[in-house]
């Protein structure tokens, strides 16, 4: 075959050209850590690339939300324990009230019970942030709107309404909220209820247990006609049954909230579970996906070696072979 | 004597046209499309001496050009292959540019923002902040999809602009090679074989020609060529027709569609061409196809499927956040606030979507609930969230999914154009060193060849000074 000078000289020109494209291409490939530098560098790649990085993206969603959902938990977890605590106590006046020896103390009694309505109260209008975490969906200030005699804008509030004969103080705990539970999406099929709602707590409407509250407190101020108790004027034995039979139910109530706090924790251990599962698959997928996308920078570095070797030879050869012909040697 | 100085006159003529053709390709050893010449010798005609014959030197024949003509016709196939491949890999890498792939800035990072926003004012929907943060990101996703639909409207405008000046470029050389054939017929030699300098011009303007368009060529007993291109004669002898790009109207999908359409110099259409390779073939391709939004389904039109993708999207949104309550809206009957629009009020695209610009100036009216009155309803918010995973968006696929097999069609077909050029670029690669070796100047071979016509004179010229030196001794005898 015979070889021309323009044949040689295109041949060396296109090698070296190769050559130059192949380390410019390795070099940005070590300089960014990125392998794929335009989709069709790995076209059958390109599809598993997109999947894995929507699941990770998904799943950093759900890990978020679980964060979030998590925060909330806590606080309502903190609120239910305080509910808990101060129930415990009530029971405890109650049983203390049911004493010979305190029978005569009840308008004492009754004063430090309206205080604890009122504590529980306050925890029954725990915030995470701007909302209340016992209101089911209206949960925020603004749509808590009050309508006399209420006066605030929180989902629980204790209010005076007119004394009747079944309630004398005219004592009634309002609830503002609703009982409808909130739920996020933890996975692509599963979703978690984040909130607690208020009957799940203090029973049917969300105030059924405060009514037990406010008619002990109306049995350990007020006479049976409704008059206020003197100090130290002893009850009478329907009285005492009637205490004895609200402790009993506030007992019962205090079991419902220990069940309600327990079943929170479980669900809050679950979706602490769940995160650690997310965290593990997002580090696993990452992993998957750093194989498809990033450098092997020992591999690049190897091949960039071998192609700057091969252009400089390249560049000698070239000149050796371009440099002489037989004009040289004529004389 | 006088036969012996004739024959030295014609030894040294031959010599002097070896070494003028030798120069010749010294000359042009650079030069494309040159292919190298020599002189073709034949002996002279014997003539009878004393009883026998006796030749009478060397005569020129012809000069003759290396010049394969199954060679020539295979470079300008794959010259039209590579080109149409070369061009239809530059639309490719401009696409994946426009779409931001691989990168950070993409349609389907917004997406994911889209959806991470989503859920988190699921999460919490009465939060000012976080409603906040979903119109940012569905305005984000929105401009996402009018930057790229953009890119990718431009491109198909600079891919007519470059139509109209290949074609430009292809009338000047189809009019130059009606001028070559024209010259050749007017500038035979006397053994009818036309001037190499202008099959030389002829064969790179071919080349050029073929860059742009599957040509077929015929060639006369002249040399002159008669050039055909999808069945249509583009050069016959010394007439040309003249090309030109058309956009066609489609008055039901409203899109445009480009042809190439050939006509005679006095202005009678002749008809339309189809180019069948080279660049021509695949700007037109690429312009009423991948770059089409109203390309027929049955082919891949990236356009057309990010226009699909963004109005299914808006669509599914929409027909979801239908039946949400902002916070501040009432009633028992939801307002029907849409989250995406169409700008201008025409069908949704890639190109018109945006965010509805009630839910800008007012992020609490972003529908999130079930129910009025209730801020922390996330029933809405949840449900356009979970999009994000509904495997039944589109054609089975996430929304995510959708757009994956988007590139992966477009990494799927920009990758099969680069291998198809690798190839072509081999095969041609191939092809040109076949004609080098046949058809190139090897400096080499002209220096031996400018030895040997210089020894070839010398001796010739020696020929001459001896026959001149015995005849002035027979002119002398008498003295």
């Amino acid at each position: 075959m015979r070889v021309t000078l323009q044949s040689l000289s295109s041949t060396i020109q296109s090698q070296l050209s190769e050559l130059t494209a192949r380390q410019a291409q390795q070099q940005t490939r070590i300089a960014t850590g990125q392998r794929l530098l335009q989709l069709s560098d790995a076209p059958t790649d390109i599809a598993d690339i997109v999947s894995y990085r929507s699941m990770i993206a998904r799943m950093q969603r759900y890990s978020s939300t679980l964060d979030q959902a998590l925060a909330e938990q806590n606080t309502a977890e903190g609120a239910l324990e305080s509910i808990s605590s101060t129930l415990s106590a009530i029971q405890t006046l109650g049983v203390d009230a049911l004493q010979i020896a305190n029978q005569d103390k009840w308008r004492t009694l009754a004063v430090q019970l309206r205080s604890n309505i009122e504590a529980i109260i306050e925890a029954a209008n725990a915030t995470h942030g701007d909302i209340y975490v016992f209101a089911g969906t209206k949960n925020t200030a603004s749509v808590l709107v009050p309508s006399p005699p209420e006066t605030t804008q929180r989902p629980f509030e204790l209010v005076t309404t007119t004394p009747t004969a079944s309630n004398p103080s005219g004592l009634e705990v309002r609830f503002k909220g609703n009982i409808e539970p909130r739920t996020v999406q933890t996975g692509d099929a599963s979703a978690e209820q984040v909130s607690t709602t208020a009957d799940k707590i203090f029973g049917a409407g969300g105030t059924a247990l405060f009514d037990t509250l406010i008619a002990l407190y109306n049995t350990l101020a007020y006479n049976s006609d409704g008059t206020p108790r003197a100090d130290g004027q002893i009850p009478s034995p329907d009285q005492l049954e009637n205490v004895s039979s609200l402790v009993k139910q506030i007992a019962d109530a205090s079991a419902t909230v220990n069940a309600t706090t327990a079943e929170l924790g479980i669900r809050t251990n679950r979706m602490t579970s769940l995160q650690s599962q997310l965290q593990e698959d997002i580090t696993r997928q990452r992993e998957f996906l750093s194989r498809l996308t990033d450098t092997d920078v020992a591999q690049a570095t190897m091949q960039l070696q071998r192609d700057q070797i091969a252009y400089e030879y390249s560049l000698k050869v070239g000149a050796r072979l371009l440099n002489l012909s037989l004009f040289d040697f004529l004389q | 004597m006088i036969r012996s100085l004739e024959i030295g006159k014609r030894a040294l003529l031959a010599s002097q046209r070896g070494l003028d053709v030798t120069s010749n390709n010294i000359a042009n050893v650079n030069t494309p499309g040159y292919a190298r010449q020599a002189i073709s010798l034949r002996p002279g005609e014997s003539i009878p001496v004393g009883g026998t014959m006796l030749g009478m030197g060397v005569l020129v024949t012809n000069i003759r050009q290396f010049r394969d003509q199954l060679i020539e016709r295979d470079v300008r196939t794959y010259t039209a292959t590579q080109s149409y491949y070369q061009q239809s890999q530059t639309i490719f890498q401009r696409i994946e540019a426009a779409l931001g792939e691989p990168g950070d800035q993409t349609i389907q990072t917004a997406l994911q923002q889209f959806f991470d926003a989503a859920s988190e004012l699921a999460s919490n929907p009465s939060r000012m902040a976080n409603r906040q943060l979903f119109v940012a990101r569905a305005a984000d996703l929105a401009s996402q999809f009018n930057r790229v639909s953009s890119a990718i409207a431009d491109l198909r405008s600079s891919t007519a602009d470059r139509t109209s000046q290949d074609i430009e470029r292809v009338n000047q050389l189809l009019a130059k090679l009606a001028g070559i054939n024209q010259q050749i017929n007017a500038t035979l030699d006397s053994s009818g074989q036309p001037a190499p300098s202008l099959v030389d011009q002829q064969h790179q303007a071919l080349e050029e020609l073929s860059a742009y368009l599957d040509i077929s060529v015929t060639r006369t007993a002249t040399g002159t060529v008669n050039v055909s291109s999808g069945g249509m004669m583009l050069v016959s002898l010394d007439s040309s027709l003249k090309l030109r790009v058309e956009k066609n109207l489609d008055s039901s999908s409203g899109a445009t569609t480009l042809r190439i359409t050939a006509q005679k110099q006095d202005g009678t259409s002749v008809g339309t061409l189809s180019p069948g390779s080279g660049e021509l073939a695949a700007l037109i391709e690429h312009y009423n196809v991948t770059l089409n939004p109203a390309a027929p389904s049955s082919q891949f039109s990236v356009a057309r499927e990010l226009d699909r993708l963004a109005s299914a999207f808006a669509d599914r949104v929409n027909t979801i956040a239908a039946g949400g309550y902002g916070l501040s809206d009432s009633g028992p009957t939801p307002p029907g606030r849409p989250i995406f629009t169409a700008a201008g009020g025409g069908p949704l695209s890639a190109g018109t979507i945006q965010l509805n610009p009630a839910l800008a100036s007012d992020p609490g009216l972003v529908p999130t609930a079930s129910a009025p009155g209730e801020p922390g309803n996330n029933a809405v918010m949840s449900a356009i969230a979970a999009l994000a995973s509904d495997s039944s968006f589109l054609d089975t696929l996430t929304p995510e999914g959708y757009y994956g097999s988007i590139t992966a069609q477009l990494a799927d077909r920009g990758a099969g154009a680069s291998d198809r050029l690798s190839a072509a670029k081999a095969t041609l690669n191939q092809i040109n060193q076949e004609r080098q070796s046949l058809s190139g100047v090897n400096l080499d071979e002209e220096a031996t060849n400018l030895i040997t016509y210089q020894r070839a004179f010398e001796a010739a010229a020696r020929v001459v000074t001896v026959t001149s030196d015995m005849l002035s001794t027979i002119v002398n005898l008498g003295r």
